[in-house]
């Protein structure tokens, strides 16, 4: 089992990046909020290639079929994150809900990311969008 | 709609690995084809079709097909 260039780009972009992260902490320690966001982006890419390298080793890590439901997912994502911030307006709006931006943000991240994952599980266990 | 493709596959002794590496897809996708649970491009039809020596109508068959046999024209010289 050969790594794919593309896993291969991963891994030593994660490298440079954890290594950069702990020279900015060591460095820079008043940027302690720069060297953490690299150290867990680096550590994103270290484990992104290495558990694709593991999981699909030579084999194309998409296709049409993994496209094809990413692509129809992602709109039922945007659709979703349309809706929940047209609440979140309404509830505010009305003084039923009233949220700091940060929190209002970090709810509309954590909604579409967890809604995008959701999405593209039933798809790819059916076997189709259709 | 179902497929052959698990018929022609045997006979040209191929596994779901080997034709998924041929067609430049996932294994899964395989999987999913002969199950008739997914419905895929011309593009790999026509590349499946290829590999298996066969045509796109003789691997898939649309539940239209099966029902209606007799309405099928033939066109003689």
């Amino acid at each position: 089992m050969t790594l794919r260039k593309r896993n291969l780009y991963r891994i030593i972009i994660g490298i440079l990046m954890i290594t950069s992260g702990f020279v900015t902490l060591v460095w820079a320690s008043r940027e302690a909020i720069i060297g953490t966001i690299l150290l867990v982006a680096g550590l994103a890419f270290l484990v992104t290639g290495f558990v694709r390298y593991k999981r699909y080793g030579n084999d194309p890590e998409s296709d049409e079929r993994s496209r094809k439901i990413g692509a129809y997912g992602l709109s039922y994502v945007w659709l979703t994150g349309l809706f929940f911030m047209f609440g979140l307006f309404w509830l505010d709006y009305l003084n039923i809900l009233r949220l700091g931006t940060q929190i209002a943000l970090a709810l509309s991240i954590v909604v579409l990311a967890a809604s995008a994952r959701l999405y593209q599980v039933y798809p790819f266990r059916k076997g189709d969008i259709e | 709609m179902q497929t052959r493709i698990k018929e022609y596959r045997a006979r040209v002794a191929m596994t779901q690995d080997d034709l998924a590496k041929q067609v430049e897809v996932r294994r899964e996708t395989i999987v999913f084809l002969e199950q008739g649970k997914y419905n895929p491009s011309l593009k790999l039809a026509h590349a499946v079709a290829k590999a298996l020596n066969s045509s796109i109508d003789d691997l898939f068959i649309f539940d239209d097909d099966e029902s209606e046999p007799e309405s099928r024209v033939v066109l003689v010289d």
